[in-house]
């Protein structure tokens, strides 16, 4: 069993205990170190996991996974397909149970009562075809023992309101997304569960969408945990990550301080017969890769060294038009650990 | 709890909205008692007076509940299934703070209502069948004929295993085929234990048949007192069959 923990801004695995560079920990330490991550973190967290395993015939989906979405954050699992992602949300919503460990969600272990607090949506919306949206809404608020005008302010939430006599056979897929929606925050509940919540949905959808779920937590006083696989759509709306790979979470933490780098990447567009020359002056200083289309790229870059890069161009006269200044991106992170993956895949 | 688990039954007859089995209902016996009704005018009333309303009675009920009833059980409890099997029903249903015994007792009790309901629709439209007969000029209908209270109770109690099987079968196969292929072969098999006497108890399909059978009460008892306890055992095993979470892959 291996658990890699990422270290900020560089991309290594540390050994927990005496912090030097491992490419893996032992299993005994990955066993201890849960129950003390439980005692710490208990009282804030919405979600908690801890050495949880899953196995579908010899298949481990699973492996010792320990996870804690805080109260009031909006908490992105990322994980390439085959994960476990959907098999970790099935799990939290009691439709899966893991052979070992313990999940314990508003700080109760899942069971039947638990679900009154909660809403999801998982894998492909659930419908009743036959029904129109509002039936369908009615139907889910009798279900959970909602009074009716819970149902008016999801379809509104939802901007819905308009079709909602529509019959779900005769809904588009961002339609039944947007319907799937309403159905998971029907009288705001306490934890939110959303795999995939922008699916099918159209561009401005898709904003409304986050938007809507980045405000939750506020609006709502809900705990938001999604699964998705477009980055840009995490960096723009969650506050935590979490990032399965081979039924592990190898790296969880808030946003800002996964991506918290001092050092960027700075890309400046030069006209072409400058390339050679831009490339000669600044690899002196920097670390500058080969010249594309015009465009140099110097890495490991302080931002507060953009400037004298500019000054140092023109004072040589070389004509720039364009500069990007960018630190670690989430897709960058998540490009890191997944190299990182196979190369001790490739190692084992 | 059990004000629960109405507002389950309710929101279970949500779902029945603008299906097919209603009209399903009114469809089958109505084809039964045409069918009948069509022959015994056709024969005249020359072969009507060799068995009187009693062989037209009869002629009804064996189709009804030999053929038809078992069909139509099959096709509401594969359609009921069907609700959920398509489109990640059970997931949503386990999303819901109910527990699988509450929903599985939710969708027997709507599925034995409905089976009620066409027992209830075919008495009547027997009834309704004879007096167009007497319109026709067909002799005057006799109460002594046949009890219809029996038939609609005893036809009601003896459909509960079929609808039990019926619903283990729909559950847990994820097509239509397979539980009205499975019924249709149940009840030709049936078709013929049914005619012998010390063999029939041996398939549940037989036992509405054998339970209105007028001359022979034993028969008539053990078949209602089979279906019971038949009942019961099988209510048992579909509520583990409801609490058991099939293996899903990630």
């Amino acid at each position: 069993m291996y658990r890699f923990i990422y270290q900020k801004g560089i991309g290594l695995e540390t050994d927990l205990i005496s912090g030097a560079p491992l490419m893996y920990m032992p299993d005994d330490i990955a066993l201890i170190e849960p129950k003390m991550m439980l005692e710490q973190t208990m009282e804030q967290a919405a979600v908690k996991i801890v050495n949880a395993h899953k196995a579908f015939s010899n298949t481990q989906v699973l492996k010792a996974l320990n996870m804690t979405v805080p109260t009031g954050s909006v908490y992105a699992l990322l994980g390439n397909n085959g994960a476990g992602k959907s098999t970790l949300l099935s799990m939290l919503l009691g439709a899966l149970q893991p052979e070992q460990g313990e999940i314990r969600l508003l700080d109760e272990p899942v069971s039947t009562r638990l679900k009154s607090r909660l809403g999801c949506l998982i894998d492909a919306p659930a419908f009743y075809q036959n029904l129109t949206i509002k039936e369908f809404l009615s139907y889910c608020a009798k279900m959970k023992g909602l009074p009716k005008q819970c149902i008016d302010e999801a379809l509104t939430i939802v901007n819905l309101q308009a079709k909602q006599h529509t019959r779900l056979k005769r809904c588009s897929l961002g339609m039944k997304q947007r319907a799937a929606l309403a159905n998971a925050i029907l009288g705001q509940p306490e934890l939110l569960i959303l795999d995939e919540p922008t699916n099918g949905l159209d561009p401005s959808g898709i904003e409304e969408i986050r938007t809507l779920i980045r405000t939750l937590p506020e609006r709502f006083n809900t705990t938001v945990l999604f699964s998705s696989h477009v980055l840009e759509e995490v960096e723009k709306v969650a506050t935590h990550v979490g990032i399965l790979a081979q039924g592990n979470l190898v790296i969880e933490g808030s946003l800002p301080d996964l991506l918290d780098d001092p050092l960027g990447t700075l890309e400046v567009s030069i006209s072409a017969e400058h390339t050679d020359k831009a490339q000669t002056l600044l690899s002196r200083v920097f670390k500058v890769s080969t010249p594309e289309a015009g465009k140099i790229t110097i890495h490991q870059i302080e931002k507060s060294l953009c400037p004298q890069v500019y000054k140092s161009l023109l004072a040589q006269n070389i004509d720039f038009y364009q500069s990007h200044y960018h630190t670690q991106s989430l897709s960058k992170l998540f490009n890191n650990i997944h190299l990182s993956i196979n190369k001790e895949a490739e190692y084992a | 709890m059990l004000k629960q688990t109405l507002t389950v039954l309710l929101c279970e007859c949500t779902k029945l909205k603008r299906q097919w089995l209603i009209p399903l209902l009114f469809a089958c016996p109505l084809a039964v008692i045409s069918l009948q009704f069509l022959v015994t005018f056709e024969r005249g009333l020359d072969v009507f007076a060799e068995f009187g309303w009693f062989g037209y009675i009869s002629a009804n009920s064996t189709l009804w509940l030999g053929l038809m009833l078992p069909m139509l059980i099959a096709l509401v409890t594969t359609i009921i299934h069907q609700i959920e099997h398509k489109d990640n029903g059970w997931l949503l249903m386990s999303s819901f703070a109910i527990s699988p015994i509450q929903l599985f007792i939710a969708k027997f009790t709507i599925t034995s209502l409905l089976i009620v309901l066409a027992n209830l629709l075919m008495v009547c439209f027997i009834f309704i069948s004879a007096w167009l007969l007497i319109q026709l000029g067909f002799p005057k209908f006799e109460s002594t004929d046949i009890s219809f209270l029996q038939f609609f109770i005893n036809a009601s109690i003896t459909s509960l295993p079929i609808i039990l099987i019926g619903l283990i079968i729909s559950k847990l196969i994820n097509n239509f085929a397979a539980p009205i292929g499975a019924a249709f072969i149940m009840v030709i098999f049936a078709m013929s234990l049914s005619r012998s006497e010390s063999h029939w108890f041996y398939s549940p399909w037989t036992y509405p048949m054998v339970s209105i059978h007028v001359a022979d009460q034993a028969a008539t008892n053990l078949a209602l007192t089979l279906s019971l306890g038949l009942s019961v055992a099988l209510f048992i095993v579909a509520c583990t069959l409801y609490c058991w979470r099939p293996k899903q892959h990630a």
